[in-house]
């Protein structure tokens, strides 16, 4: 038991981390839907992952068919906004992919064995408190990935959201930075969907960051503000999902809601 | 560097995935000197500009930037070209400071890791004083006024010590201060050897520094020369229908056109 809380708790710390490197990037560029997308075509990558697994030898691990299903999302996504990352464009690539994975995965449930739906399902809602070895070590590598990366190209990221047209007039190439960036978003979200759920990915990303973004100035600032919010939220939704024995995830999620209506009240007819 | 030319067109067509936008430009304008390019909405200035960068390759003709050609030189070009874009290409979501808005016109000329140093920031302070904005560096870039924003811009493109500048529209949302700033920053760049290219909708605030000016309309130069002679009647005419007047003061000439935005 105190094993599973253990584990649970570093999930949700390296929810937390993901979150403050993946929000507040798509809050700035106006992609914050991508994040749903991300998180149900990685839920319909894993249902993939079963199907293979039936059909053929080969045996992969749902997590393994989540993350590539991400990734494939950002290029997709990427690839549709152009050099110039319109927005517009990146969004409704995301809403057919959206459509097209939850379509594809209820297509699948007709030839994986049923005892597996329930863990298709399980990436819907997400369950911080079943998360298998693999799960754990899945998320430890995107997270630490997406970390890393949005250090390493932090001036990168940042200026080919800010101004596209001026980075490449300036010899950078916003093409390859946008799809290092969406590559990375889109590998931290898919690999927290199992833990967070595909439905409340959205609350705990996208919630977080737009609340800091209106609560503090200055980019840095906005990434700190954003951890702390989804670790509290996902500290709270555990605590609240311990004692009243319902979803840890609902919880959080439901917290970090919360805490953006907080936010836009705090911030008053600011941002 | 006598006779070089800071750009030189010869029957330059570009456009975009094989659609001319513009045909057949011609133009070829001294170094150090200021040009400015008016134009409709949608005549090609912007993308006059982007050849200039080898955003866009020529489908015909051929283009020179100092003398050499950008979409085969292009790190040698954008090494020392400056750019301020058309206002709608930037976001006003992230919350950038103003110094790492400046820092930007060194930084991305290099290779990662794009460190910043000492000389950086030395060479980004001085750039916000060239534009009269020494003490905002550390203010949040999309919190600033249009005119404020306008002149961070074109310290970025100051920063690296460039010799051309590129500008899109630089005085669209600027109060009549700030467009004295900019004037008098290009103009006392062209005194230290720096050409500007200027694309705007109002050659007045410029009149004073502007040396030669270019026409555009529907894609096609209508005209091209020294500003008394292009501002004439007939060619404003051509360009922006009958709704222009032009006045004469001095040596300069001011024209009121109908068709304005920004
Ligand atoms: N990325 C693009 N793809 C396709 N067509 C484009 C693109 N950018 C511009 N155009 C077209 O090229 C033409 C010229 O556009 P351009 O932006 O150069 O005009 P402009 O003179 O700068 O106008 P404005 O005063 O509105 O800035 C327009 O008809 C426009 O629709
Ligand atoms: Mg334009």
């Amino acid at each position: 038991m105190l094993d599973q809380v253990a584990r649970a708790a570093l999930a949700a710390a390296m929810v937390s981390v993901s979150s403050a490197f993946v929000g507040p990037g798509v809050v700035y560029r106006g992609l914050s839907f991508m994040v749903s997308g991300v998180a149900h075509a990685a839920l319909a990558g894993a249902a993939l992952a079963m199907l293979a697994s039936t059909l053929t030898p080969l045996s992969l691990d749902p997590a393994v068919g989540a993350v590539a299903a991400g990734i494939a999302v950002a290029a997709l996504v990427s690839w549709a906004g152009g050099g110039e990352g319109r927005a517009e464009e990146m969004e409704t690539a995301v809403g057919v992919t959206f459509a097209g994975a939850m379509s594809l995965a209820v297509l699948t449930f007709y030839v994986i064995p049923s005892e597996r739906i329930p863990e298709v399902w399980g990436y819907l809602l997400g369950d911080i408190l079943l998360l298998s070895p693999l799960d754990l070590i899945v998320l430890s590598l995107t997270t630490a990935a997406c970390a890393v990366g949005s250090a390493a190209f932090y001036r990168e990221f940042l200026y080919v959201t800010f101004d596209p047209e001026g980075a490449e007039a300036h010899g950078m190439r916003p093409r390859v930075y946008q799809w290092v960036h969406l590559s990375l978003t889109a590998l931290a979200v898919a690999g927290m969907t199992k833990a967070v759920g595909a439905i409340m990915v959205y609350a705990l990303v996208v919630a977080p960051a737009a609340a800091a973004a209106r609560l503090s100035r200055g980019v840095k600032g906005t990434i700190l503000l954003t951890f702390a919010l989804a670790a509290l939220a996902s500290a709270a939704g555990m605590l609240v999902g311990f004692w009243a024995d319902v979803s840890p995830s609902a919880a959080a999620g439901l917290a970090a809601s919360l805490m953006y209506v907080a936010s836009v009240r705090a911030a008053g007819g600011r941002g | 560097m006598e006779g070089l030319s800071a750009v030189e067109l010869e029957g330059v067509s570009v456009g975009y995935d094989s659609f001319p936008v513009l045909e057949g430009v011609s133009m070829a304008v001294p170094h150090p000197s200021v040009a400015v390019v008016m134009g409709p909405n949608g005549s090609g200035k912007t993308t006059l500009l982007r050849t200039l960068l080898g955003l866009l390759r020529p489908m015909e003709g051929r283009v020179r930037v100092l003398g050499l050609d950008p979409s085969e030189d292009r790190i040698e070009v954008r090494r020392m070209v400056g750019y301020v874009p058309q206002r709608e290409s930037i976001s006003a979501e992230i919350p950038l400071r103003v110094m790492d808005v400046v820092l930007m016109g060194r930084l991305a000329r290099r290779r990662p890791p794009r460190r910043v140093t000492p000389e950086d920031v030395e060479a980004a302070e001085r750039a916000l004083e060239e534009v009269g904005l020494p003490d905002l560096g550390d203010a949040v870039f999309n919190e600033l006024s249009g005119g404020q924003r306008q002149r961070v811009l074109l310290a970025r493109a100051l920063a690296s010590d460039p010799k051309l500048l590129l500008l899109d529209e630089p005085l669209s949302a600027t109060d009549a201060a700030s467009r004295d700033v900019i004037a008098g920053t290009i103009a006392r760049k062209r005194g230290e050897g720096v050409s500007s290219i200027i694309v705007t909708h109002d050659v007045n605030p410029l009149a004073e520094v502007t040396d030669y000016l270019a026409l555009l309309s529907g894609g096609r130069l209508v005209a091209f020369g020294r500003v008394a002679e292009v501002l004439t009647p007939p060619n404003l005419s051509t360009v922006y229908g009958g709704r222009v007047r032009i006045f004469r003061e001095g040596g300069l000439c001011f024209a009121i056109v109908g068709d304005r935005h920004g």
